[in-house]
């Protein structure tokens, strides 16, 4: 039998076009949506609230989908998703344990406490060699992290809970100007470090084993995964807490869409993740509006279906060629 | 006599259990095809992983020493070693949405050069399978493709891990022959399988690999005997598959 050709990809640079109007169309809805109109509101206290509130979403989504991808890639599993290496329950660790000491997890619009924690987290990570083993302390440091949430959780007042509650299922709420430009600036510039190592990167989707066999330095790639995927993953954490779905996911219908080839792939996958999350923060203020829910629990109300949406019809696609 | 490329002079390799592999002392030569045959457990794939570097050389488990034309080849970097070396195992898979080309060019890495693309899609007949996912292909199409891969990473030594297994005879056979003609051009293999009609059909000479050891090698006729193949397949009364010619 003759072997069926793949449905032909879009170019990568209409994709990028495409995504690139999408951001700038999900950036101007989500400044557009809300109780307040721009009319009756001063313009500066509206885009303080959500401008700064967009672009730290942005950023964030961006960063997320990032790591996901670069972890998925580190373990050769689609299953990885930017939790899987425990330094974000080292972040969330940090902000809630900073708030019950009264020290407040945000300083001068700075998120130290969870920056530290997610610094304490990432550190042994570093100095394993076997990716077996980097797998299971990235999951036994999440599992600890985890229960040292809920334990300080479990001490605290009522008020304690609700804040830490916060940080577990994100919120977007906390934005500062200082937040989102680093957010933005940091996320871009370890994707486009990263990206240096496509090459690389795309012989690890075959597996450890393979990529050595070609002459992939896997031990310097790894270091710098866990580095960058740290750092990107520290980053969300701390301005927008806990925050599922986009860094599983986005990967996913990126790679999907556009095939697995990091060169072109982790930049759409940047922009897609921001995307992902002004949009599902945008109808999340929108439906629910004035609660102000956790957008990681939008995020999966949204995101599910539409992935859902998105392989069924990509499945009909390819029976019909 | 063809130059000598890989010399490997006592070289052991130790697993926490015990050693894996316990001085060995061989050559490769410049166009010749060896055919390392053993039972299960002998460490036939430890010993080509260990010439293609991707174990690493760790003194705690590694001793002897290992030459390439002369050179250390331990002190060349993980991308040296496979500029002039392509290991390639049975298996080649991804959970991911990985083309046939995506995987032949991921050869190249090392010597960045892509002048043998085409080249090596053509030599293994993969000309109607470009665009395809990995995913979508049979286990003997994906091992032409790993094939592909190796032959376009453009190294002097193929080491092949039984990467024929699940191909057809009709492939088998035909890339064999065609990796023979390489061979002829200056090319080496080493070969790791437990066909025996690919090392009579194929292979210069033999090595047999029992327990770790090396307890026979040379021209495959003189290898191949009865009394080797009885101490490494005692249970079995296959030997007579070794066609070996007179």
């Amino acid at each position: 039998m003759p072997p069926t050709p793949r449905p032909p990809r879009r170019s990568p640079g209409s994709a990028l076009l495409l995504l690139l109007m999408l951001s700038a169309a999900a950036l101007v809805a989500s400044l557009l949506v809300g109780e307040l109109s721009w009319a009756e509101t001063d313009p500066a206290t509206l885009w303080s609230i959500r401008g700064t509130r967009a672009l730290l979403a942005f950023g964030v989504g961006g960063a997320l989908a990032v790591a996901g991808m670069l972890l998925q890639a580190q373990f050769s599993n689609p299953l990885c998703e930017p939790y899987t290496l425990g330094v974000s329950s080292g972040a969330a660790l940090g902000a809630v344990l900073s708030g019950a000491l009264g020290v407040g997890a945000v300083i001068e619009g700075m998120a130290v406490g969870p920056l530290l924690g997610a610094l304490l987290f990432a550190i042994p990570l570093l100095a394993i060699h076997r990716v077996e083993a980097l797998l299971l302390a990235g999951v036994l440091l999440g599992l600890l992290g985890s229960s040292l949430v809920a334990l300080v959780m479990a001490l605290s007042d009522a008020r304690g809970v609700v804040q830490a509650l916060g940080w577990l299922l994100g919120d977007l709420s906390r934005a500062t100007n200082l937040g989102a430009a680093m957010v933005l600036v940091l996320g871009f510039g370890v994707m486009i470090l990263v990206r240096r190592r496509h090459a690389e990167l795309d012989t690890l989707l075959m597996g450890e084993k393979q990529a050595r066999s070609v002459g992939v330095p896997v031990e310097s790639l790894r270091r710098e995964i866990v580095v960058a995927s740290s750092l990107l993953v520290a980053l969300g954490v701390a301005f927008s807490g806990m925050i599922g779905f986009v860094g599983l996911m986005v990967p996913h219908a990126i790679r999907q869409w556009q095939g697995a080839a990091h060169r072109r792939a982790l930049p759409l996958a940047w922009l897609a993740g921001g995307i992902a999350l002004v949009v599902s923060d945008t109808v999340g203020r929108a439906v629910f509006s004035p609660r102000d829910v956790p957008i990681g629990v939008v995020t999966a109300l949204i995101g599910v279906p539409f992935y859902g949406i998105l392989r069924f019809m990509q499945a009909r696609g390819e029976r019909h060629v | 006599m063809s130059e000598s490329l890989i010399q490997g002079r006592s070289v052991s390799w130790c697993q926490p259990r015990g050693p894996l592999l316990s001085n060995l002392s061989f050559e490769v030569a410049s166009g010749e095809w060896v055919s390392l045959i053993g039972p299960n457990g002998a460490g036939k794939s430890t010993l080509l992983q260990l010439l293609a570097g991707t174990l690493g050389y760790d003194p705690a488990r590694f001793s002897g020493s290992l030459s390439y034309e002369g050179t250390d080849w331990t002190s060349l970097s993980q991308r040296g070693r496979a500029a002039r070396v392509a290991y390639l195992g049975a298996e080649l898979d991804s959970l991911f949405p990985i083309t046939v080309d995506e995987a032949i060019a991921s050869g190249v890495f090392a010597s960045g050069d892509c002048g043998r693309l085409e080249w090596a899609v053509q030599f293994c007949e993969l000309g109607d399978f470009l665009g395809r996912e990995l995913g979508s292909l049979s286990g003997g199409e994906r091992q032409r493709v790993l094939l592909a891969r190796g032959l376009a990473q453009g190294a002097r030594v193929l080491l092949l891990d039984e990467t024929f297994s699940k191909m057809d005879l009709d492939y088998q056979f035909e890339l064999g022959e065609k990796l023979r003609g390489l061979v002829r051009e200056g090319m080496s293999v080493v070969l790791v399988s437990h066909d025996p009609q690919m090392s009579v059909r194929f292979a210069d000479r033999a090595w047999l690999l029992f327990e770790g050891k090396l307890v026979a090698e040379g021209a495959t006729a003189s290898v191949l005997t009865d009394e080797l193949l009885g101490r490494l397949y005692p249970r079995s009364s296959l030997r007579h598959l070794f066609v070996v010619p007179k």
